[in-house]
């Protein structure tokens, strides 16, 4: 019998099956064995965790997270950003594809699965490429790819441009079982802009991305998830249409989900005003004050799935520039747990559905369970909710300190993350 | 002066009072310029860079005399010989003039918000001479000063701009400083050259060129870059002359002594029919002769107006 794990005396939330109560998490090896209501006895010889004071509940699952491996190792690599992802609480992060070479070969994505396997200390799970090249001209091989380990199939922080070719695509992913996921960009709508087009940007004099290089992709690919079948997924959405649009499309019975990042949940475009600061540059942008209600009440209601830490790492060499010259993007694994308990403290968001859309919600939109329930995996976040962590550079952060949020006490503190059954990172890793 | 600030960076958070104070500043400098000896000590010792990382000849020049008609030492960098062309970014540029202890840079730029990385990156003193489609804050200052001296007043004067507001950051100054300063300020363009919620600025938008420039007390065009981009932003320069450019026949709605305006550089024939340019009502050369009593202002203003905190 495989080693046991007691974690006593915590408040155990599980979204999955929406228990709500104080009691005992018991893990045998790398699964949930039980949960306990009432005080048991810890058995000789088990691990024994104290969550006195403490949320004990599923591991997070991020939907979109940039590990930059391979390609881009200066700004993150897959050990570092795994350090990242369970110091936030995350045990489990989907890859985008537009690692360099893209990930669109069943060699590239083994890579990947094999190199975090020993580096990550979360699991790593690779979104295979939907096109060759993310060029939106060929489809890839999926079946390949799913059989090497990829959760999802899409062109990372692209939209496949030629809606025939998409719809292709939708209907051969049928076939593979994996959702396709789209990052709802008109290019030729989106243009030359830094920014969200609206009163801000035209203050600023900086070329915008109006709310419609969004919206008019988001209905598209509703037309087609609908003509096809296939299950799609949309995200980061950034706009008040694009909620209102998914909203309609679920309640018609479309097999769709969608994403939200922490930070576009508290970000505006004001925020950019202040200095033209490249730590607010961000893809999609930060919409207006209107956009971010939307956000929040589609997050409340249901309407969107998850809520991710859109982690794009940057180093300095690509944000110490002019606004238009900066790479988006920001390094989020160390807020999104901070921010999504802001929007609970703020009083507009119940606990229960805060901690879903950062578990079970995404788990589910990717094929996976996020639940404490007997056979599921032992991935499990414990946290303090009633401390605060203030955002530093350093690992909670990645190797990346591109955040607008740095320096600022955010809610909950990380107190174990388990992977598996097992600490991450591991005790003696954490020591030195 | 009330409010010392060591950058002009742009005029949108300036108050009717500083403006004006610069404005009667620049009008004190400016008797300097018709001297025979064209030259006050006033920054004696102080080092002006003139750091142009975009073409310009016009300000570029009126910022180098005002700032030697100020007794400061200049030095011009210009965006083709500077190290900008061999891949250094703009903050290691800026590092290493400002490792040469200069009291204020004055940048051109072609990206806005460009001056605002150098003020909270350097010591110092940051002056915008035009970033990008965002400001250019002494061309609004010398916009105001020329209608200033003109009309006597700037409070109730209609004042029309016509062209690409969007990509203009003449536009943005000129809206600060006069309606700030009291003026009916109107911009008029096509639908595609006017930016998302451009009456927050503080004016009145319109399409129709009639409705901007009847009554007007003073017409600035804006001219058209063909440099940019801009194919999706009107079909042709003969339509865009036709119906938005400015000549006689048009400047007739305009009030009996309507003045007209142009930041420069001209292109005859498509914004600006030349027997307007070149009639009675431009002052497009007042424009460029008060240029440099404002930037003696701003300069002298920021090195610390001899003797304010700076």
């Amino acid at each position: 019998m495989s080693a046991r794990t007691f974690i006593v005396g915590g408040r155990l939330i599980c979204p999955a099956t929406g228990r709500d109560e104080p009691g005992t998490l018991i893990l045998a090896g790398p699964v949930v064995e039980a949960v306990e209501a009432r005080t048991v006895g810890v058995p000789e010889g088990a691990r024994v965790i104290d969550a006195a004071g403490c949320v004990v509940t599923p591991g997070f699952v991020d939907l979109h997270a940039h590990f930059c491996d391979p390609g881009e190792e200066h700004k993150e690599d897959l050990a570092s950003g795994g350090r990242a992802a369970v110091r936030g609480g995350f045990t489990s992060v989907v890859v985008g594809a537009q690692t360099t070479p893209t990930n669109d070969t069943r060699a590239v994505t083994e890579m990947i699965v094999r190199r975090a396997a020993s580096l990550s200390g979360c699991r790593v799970l690779p979104m295979g490429a939907l096109t060759v090249g993310r060029g939106g001209r060929r489809l890839t091989e999926m079946f390949d790819l799913r059989e090497a380990g990829a959760v999802c199939l899409g062109d990372g922080d692209l939209s496949v441009a030629d809606a025939g070719l998409l719809r292709r695509a939708l209907e051969y992913a049928r076939a593979i079982g994996l959702p396709v996921f789209e990052h709802p960009e008109d290019r030729s709508l989106a243009g030359v802009g830094v920014m969200h087009e609206g009163v801000v940007s035209t203050r600023l004099g900086l070329n915008g991305v109006p709310a419609v290089a969004e919206s008019a992709i988001v209905a598209r690919d509703l037309t087609l998830c609908a003509a096809t079948g296939a299950r799609l997924h949309l995200g980061p959405i950034s706009a008040a249409e694009s909620v209102a649009a998914i909203r309609r499309a679920k309640a018609d019975g479309l097999p769709v989900t969608c994403a939200v990042t922490a930070a576009h949940l508290h970000l505006t475009d004001e925020a950019v005003a202040a200095a033209y600061s490249p730590q607010l540059r961000s893809r999609p942008p930060f919409r207006a004050e209107s956009d971010r209600e939307a956000l929040r009440q589609g997050l409340a209601d249901g309407t969107i799935d998850a809520v991710t830490s859109g982690h794009r790492p940057q180093s300095p060499v690509e944000k110490e520039l002019e606004f238009d010259l900066a790479e988006p993007g920001l390094a989020g694994l160390g807020s999104a747990l901070g921010l999504t308990l802001r929007l609970v403290e703020e009083g507009g968001l119940p606990l229960m559905r805060a901690l879903q859309a950062l578990s079970t919600g995404p788990a589910r939109v990717i094929g996976r369970v996020a639940a404490f329930t007997a056979g599921s995996p032992a991935d499990v976040v414990v946290f303090d909710a009633g401390r605060r962590t203030r955002l530093s550079p350093g690992e909670a952060l990645g190797r990346a300190r591109n955040t607008p949020f740095l320096g600022q006490a955010l809610p909950g503190e990380v107190r174990y993350t388990l992977v598996g059954g097992e600490l991450r990172p591991a005790p003696a890793e954490s020591a030195t | 002066m009330s409010t010392q600030r060591r950058h002009l960076l742009e005029l949108a958070p300036l108050s009717a009072h500083e403006i004006t104070e610069l404005l009667d500043l620049a009008e004190s400098f400016q008797d300097i310029s018709q001297r025979r000896i064209k030259k006050v000590p006033a920054l004696r010792g102080m080092t002006v860079v003139l750091l142009f990382l975009e073409a310009s000849t016009r300000t570029r020049t009126s910022f180098e005399l005002a700032a030697k008609r100020l007794s400061a030492d200049t030095l011009s960098i210009a965006g083709g010989t500077s190290s900008v062309v061999k891949g250094e970014t703009l903050l290691d540029t800026a590092r290493n003039l400002a490792a040469m202890s200069p009291d204020i840079i004055v940048l051109r730029h072609k990206h806005s918000g460009a001056p605002h990385l150098l003020a909270r990156s350097l010591d110092a003193s940051i002056v915008n001479a035009g970033d990008g489609g965002h400001e250019h804050p002494t061309q609004g200052l010398l916009d105001a000063l020329t209608i200033r001296q003109h009309k006597k007043r700037i409070a109730g004067l209609k004042v029309a701009i016509i062209g690409d507001i969007a990509h203009s950051r003449v536009a943005r100054s000129g809206i600060a400083a006069l309606s700030k300063l009291g003026a009916d300020v109107w911009v008029c363009g096509p639908p595609t050259m006017m930016p998302p919620g451009v009456e927050s600025l503080g004016c009145r938008a319109t399409f129709d060129r009639t409705t901007a420039v009847r009554n007007a007390d003073v017409v600035m065009m804006l001219r058209i870059q063909k440099e940019r981009m801009t194919e999706e932003l009107f079909p042709s320069d003969r339509e865009y002359s036709q119906r938005y450019g400015l000549d006689s026949g048009v400047l007739a709605l305009a009030r009996p002594d309507a003045l007209v305006m142009h930041p420069g550089p001209i292109n005859r024939g498509v914004e600006l029919a030349p027997e307007v340019a070149d009639g009675p009502a431009s002052i497009i050369l007042d424009q460029v002769a008060n240029g440099i009593a404002v930037r003696m202002a701003v300069l002298y203003h920021c090195a610390g107006g001899g003797g304010g905190e700076a």
